[in-house]
């Protein structure tokens, strides 16, 4: 295990610029543009609708575009982390010294498949959590807002656990639903002979372009769009408070046979790059 | 002790080309062994297969263990230095020693950082910023703090001055050395490891050329400062190789005693570089 915790570490180290500055240099900026908000300056773009500029209301979108941009943006993070992790090393001949030392390949292929799943997630969602918290704090500390009526009123303690115990079960959740996608770029970046980015995306957009040159339907570009994207957890059943718990529960994805098969899919891939990954050196 | 690393009819082919073809020869423990050879003939891809980073035909066990398939296993008592060029770039020196020491059971961070202490790397610089010499300085530290079996050593000091090549050796056996441990190295620059070597195998397209012990090479190999009036009769009998400096002419002759060369002139050992060559071009003509 401490092996393990050093391997993700150690990407950490490599990946510092796109793994640890620009997430929270996107924080630091928000929380600027909140201190800058705060202090009462009149920026046209705070008018949110007919609301006062700086209330609770105003403050809840904020919060909601800043987690959807950080979210955003650390996907892009991981899509490019996974196409370079196992290129890099075989470009720069690193692959030599990696391979020195006593770390199997399967290892070594987990920790970065665990970085793009699970450590990429968790860091987000602490920093999500750490800056709502310090932007709730400005606007509290410089606002005095009030907590308004009919937003936050029937929110509890319980619910508000209830929601972050559910983004937190969400990562693994959603490991398992993008693993297949993961894996996928982890066999092309073990293998791939240069231009990793290319190749990733070359195969789906050919397929589907294919797809709806000639048979003028749309299938692939539709199965893609739903792995990657439209992913539904599940049906919507409460207003307000429970509307939101709803909304974040990724549980009802378990019962979908498809991110088991998805699951499946993944580890049959991440054995080959296993083997792929055990086979190359630096030439 | 066991045998260190055993190789039985070693082949590897890449397409068309047979980059090892039935390579046998064995080492044992407490050897410094040089792999000597030509450009692409073969020492890097038996390294490899030594290694685990390469698959291959034919039996190979290094230190009773499978290369390929038992890798990482085997790494625990096996010590690589590619060259130069293999540590990252981005890679902090702090960041290197914590990452051994976190994966290698057999590193020791004191001594590491003791070795680092007498050179000018910083532990906050990076690789990138570090010259050649200091990279290797640095790989070196890395290695003389793990306490392993074999270490395997690919044109370790290619492209560093004299200076750091001399103190790469130096430091190599004078604190790395000793009768437990066994080094295989490969390089271009014979002359400067010949009184390193215990063991020399010569390799030339993918077959073993010459595999001795150094004082072994005295008995089977001499050259000879042939007198410019025996030159014919030096000839008959059959050296495998001559070559003129100076207006002299020197033969060697493998198998033949000394006795019957000591009437053509001045018998001598060839050193490991002059019968380097007399082998290669000897086989060639």
């Amino acid at each position: 295990m401490n092996v393990m915790a050093m391997l993700i570490r150690r990407e950490f180290w490599e990946h510092r610029w796109s793994l640890v500055i620009a997430p929270l240099a996107l924080c630091a900026l928000y929380l600027i543009f909140c201190a800058i908000a705060g202090a009462g300056m009149n920026v046209s773009l705070l008018k949110f609708g007919d609301q006062p500029p700086m209330s609770a209301a105003y403050l809840i979108v904020m919060h909601t575009v800043f987690t959807i941009m950080l979210y955003g943006l650390m996907a892009i993070v991981a899509f490019f982390y996974l196409c370079d992790c196992l290129y890099a090393e075989r470009k720069d001949r690193g692959i030599l010294f990696w391979k020195s030392m006593p770390v199997s390949d399967a290892m070594t292929v987990l920790s970065k498949l665990a970085v793009a799943l699970i450590a990429i997630p968790a860091v987000v969602y602490a920093l999500s959590f750490v800056t709502n918290l310090l932007a709730f704090a400005v606007f509290k500390i410089l606002f005095h807002t009030p907590a308004p009526a009919g937003v936050t009123s029937d929110w509890t303690f319980t619910g508000w656990l209830q929601v972050n115990g559910y983004l937190i079960v969400d990562i693994l959740v959603l490991a398992l639903w993008f693993a297949p996608v993961a894996a996928y770029q982890l066999l092309i970046s073990a293998w791939a002979p240069r231009a990793p980015f290319v190749i990733t995306l070359l195969p789906p957009l050919t397929l589907a372009l294919f797809e709806r040159l000639f048979f003028q339907t749309s299938h692939i570009a539709g199965f893609l769009n739903h792995r990657l994207g439209g992913v539904a957890f599940g049906p919507h059943r409460g207003e307000g408070v429970q509307g939101v718990i709803d909304a974040v529960n990724a549980l009802p994805l378990l019962a979908k046979p498809e991110l088991w098969i998805g699951a499946l899919v993944a580890a049959a891939l991440i054995f080959v790059t296993i083997r792929v990954r055990r086979h190359s050196d630096d030439s | 002790m066991t045998t260190i690393i055993e190789a039985r009819g070693l082949t590897k082919n890449f397409r068309s080309t047979r980059a090892l073809d039935g390579v046998s020869f064995s080492i044992e423990p407490g050897r410094i062994v040089g792999l000597i050879g030509p450009n692409g003939a073969g020492k890097t891809t038996a390294l490899k297969a030594i290694l685990g980073l390469t698959t291959y035909e034919g039996e190979l066990r290094v230190l009773d263990r499978d290369p390929y398939s038992d890798r990482d296993a085997l790494m625990r008592d096996v010590c690589f230095i590619a060259d130069v060029a293999v540590l990252p770039k981005w890679l902090r020196v702090w960041q290197a020693i914590a990452y051994v020491e976190a994966v290698h059971p057999r590193f020791e961070r004191a001594r590491a950082e003791d070795f680092l202490k007498k050179t000018d790397i910083k532990m906050t610089s990076r690789v990138r910023e570090l010259s050649k010499g200091m990279v290797t300085q640095l790989h070196l530290a890395l290695i003389l703090a793990i306490d392993a079996r074999l270490l395997v050593l690919d044109e370790p000091t290619l492209g560093l001055d004299l200076l750091f090549r001399r103190q790469f050796y130096d430091t190599l056996l004078n604190d790395y050395f000793d009768k437990e441990r066994t080094i295989l190295l490969t390089t271009h620059q014979v002359e400067e490891i010949e009184n390193l070597l215990t063991d020399v195998i010569f390799i030339n397209h993918g077959r073993i050329v010459l595999d001795s012990t150094v004082e072994g090479l005295g008995e089977r190999y001499a050259q000879v400062n042939v007198n410019a009036d025996q030159t014919s009769r030096a000839r008959e009998m059959k050296p495998f190789y001559e070559r003129e400096v100076f207006g002299r002419v020197a033969m060697f002759y493998e198998g033949r005693t000394p006795d019957e060369l000591a009437r053509l002139g001045e018998v001598r050992t060839p050193s490991i570089t002059d019968l380097f060559v007399a082998k290669m071009q000897g086989a060639a003509a």
